[in-house]
């Protein structure tokens, strides 16, 4: 008997990861056939990237989950959300790169494709209930990670930060690893399904969860396990944070949810008491210490830790309304935070990774499109309407008064009024009075413009007409 | 006569090993063994579990384990040779600069 394990109508479900695996081998062919390129690898990467946030689109209707490979990959609406969250951060933070690299004299060819590496590994975590695969993509994603982090080798803080990552990273992903290990050995399965059929009274059950949780609140960076995000973002190159900062916490929110609610289903009272500290804490330690911050990456570090703790905050209400409200708000962090990274880099000088506030003073009369981009992304990560960054957390926090947290929510929005002053005082030293910096080194590129002008373009029409992309991350929260 | 449940205290053990050697320890190389010595005691584990459970996809997992974990440690010991040519140690103690 020739036993098949799979068919060929196995790879319709996994379409997205094969466009990016291609692009991927197309990027080493062609890193390695043309000697004198002008940035072809970029334009390549974006074509390979659209043409995946494309597929999502177009195959994201009809609801339902199509299963391949013995069920252990499937493609569903909720994949095919962050698929397009993904893929579209890659285009962005490929979009960020292009002259970026170019000024910094750093060869491209394995730039474009660990990113591409990096990017299959999080459309697979999106679409697997199996801990195996769980764990092969964190792994991909994180060494993609570490690679990427270190990629300015000839610079003082690239290394020092790919190192801390490097160091926190595997910690975390070992304790990933040893407690799928001791889920197996508990309930004989890696499934979420076959999970949550087991006891869940057992010790090792309890021990297994709170290491796979270890894993999990590694990569979204929330409280214990938020330490790394500052160091890394602060010395990783701009756009290799901007990506950071977006495309792995996407995957892993998914990821996060799914877990929650098929595995561990069974003990639903008590990861929520939990995840409730856990989201507690997340937010109010990254607003607070965001106020003592002097440099502009390591606030964005902060402030991305304590956005990790809102979107907890919808991960909790466990309710339709909660879970879409994670996907809407990652929909919309794409927006604002690649924004807001993109100027931050717009107005960093040649090999100087200094990005003090203080620099910025006075560039709100010097270079009003860039001050204007700034304080708008600036509001948006407050939450103040008409921004996509105020719609979020509105569907955010009445999720959770849906499921009847309103402590959770007053120090929600509590956090909410904390981090104003922090954000809003990087708007008043762009429009404070001073000598801005001397003028000619700004980074001209015009892909980097465009990232503003997208991010603009994405936070304003979504803050005004959020329906579209919530109603398919309401269709997407359906089926899990 | 030595069961499943021995093993896994010995997997266990060895797994608090590497965690004590990566919190204390402040040579990088020697993290990277205390990190090897981790996800070791993951793959036994799930050796372990397979002989429980009966079925094959422990003994599966520890092909994917080992080759994650020499990808990593490749990974590791680059970083670890940037580092080294920057400040001629791999002591973590020595880098500093993005702390404030």
């Amino acid at each position: 008997m020739i036993i098949m394990p799979y068919h060929l109508s196995d790879f319709a479900v996994i379409v997205p990861e094969l466009i990016v695996a291609a692009l991927m081998l197309i990027l080493f062919v062609v890193d390695l056939a043309s000697k004198n390129r002008k940035k072809i690898l970029s334009s390549i990467s974006i074509a390979g990237y659209l043409a995946a946030l494309l597929y999502s689109v177009i195959n994201f209707w009809p609801a339902v989950q199509k299963f391949g490979f013995v069920g252990q990959i499937f493609i569903d609406q909720a994949g095919n959300f962050i698929n397009m969250v993904v893929t579209l951060t890659a285009i962005l933070a490929v979009m960020m790169s292009r002259d970026f690299l170019d000024r910094e004299n750093i060869k491209d060819g394995e730039y474009y494709v660990i990113m591409a590496a990096s990017v299959i590994s999080m459309q697979l975590l999106s679409s697997t209930h199996n801990l195996i695969i769980v764990f092969l993509a964190v792994e991909t994603l994180s060494i993609s990670m570490y690679i990427l982090t270190g990629f300015f080798k000839d610079k003082e803080k690239s290394p020092e930060a790919a190192m801390k990552y490097f160091i926190f990273g595997a910690f975390a992903s070992a304790f990933l690893v040893v407690g799928i290990a001791l889920f197996y050995i508990y309930s004989g399965s890696v499934e979420f399904s076959g999970i949550a059929k087991a006891n869940a009274e057992g010790l090792l059950f309890i021990v297994a969860f709170f290491m796979v949780m270890v894993g999990i609140l590694f990569k979204i960076a929330a409280f214990p396990f938020h330490s790394w995000t500052p160091d890394i973002y602060e010395g990783a190159p701009t756009p290799v944070s901007a990506f950071m900062s977006v495309a792995p916490k996407a995957a892993a929110f998914i990821l996060l949810i799914r877990f929650l609610a098929i595995a561990v289903a069974s003990i639903t009272v008590q990861w929520q008491n939990l995840l409730w500290i856990t989201a507690v804490f997340t937010m109010f330690f990254g607003n607070t210490v965001a106020l003592l911050q002097k440099d502009l990456k390591r606030l964005l570090g902060y402030s991305s830790i304590a956005h990790a703790g809102y979107m907890l905050v919808g991960v909790l209400a466990f309710n339709h309304l909660g879970n879409a409200g994670v996907l809407f708000y990652l929909f919309g962090y794409v927006f604002t935070n690649m924004g807001a990274f993109a100027v931050c880099e717009y107005l960093s000088k040649k090999g100087n990774e200094d990005a003090s506030i203080k620099n910025l003073r006075g560039i709100g009369y010097k270079y009003p499109a860039a001050g204007v981009a700034m304080a708008f992304f600036m509001l948006s990560l407050t939450g103040i309407p008409p921004t996509v960054g105020f719609v979020g957390k509105f569907y955010l926090f009445s999720a959770a008064i849906d499921a009847h947290y309103y402590w959770l929510v007053i120090l929600g929005v509590i956090n909410s009024a904390i981090s104003a002053y922090f954000y809003l005082s990087v708007v008043v030293e762009i429009y404070m009075k001073g000598d801005a910096k001397e003028s000619s080194v700004w980074l001209n590129s015009l892909t980097l413009k465009y990232v503003i002008a997208i991010g603009i373009a994405g936070t304003l029409i979504f803050g005004i007409l959020p329906s579209l992309p919530f109603n398919a991350a309401i269709s997407a929260v359906g089926i899990l | 006569m030595i069961g499943s449940t021995e093993y896994i205290i010995l997997l266990l053990i060895l797994l608090a090993i590497g965690t004590i050697g990566v919190i204390i320890r402040r040579n990088f190389i020697i993290i990277l063994m205390s990190l090897e010595i981790m996800l070791n005691a993951a793959s036994g584990l799930f050796v372990v579990g397979s002989g429980i459970t009966g079925n094959m996809s422990g003994q599966l997992f520890f092909l994917f384990a080992a080759a994650v974990a020499a990808a990593e440690t490749a990974v590791g010991l680059a970083i670890a040779i940037v580092i080294y040519r920057k400040k001629g140690s791999v002591e973590t103690d020595k880098f500093e600069s993005l702390r404030r």
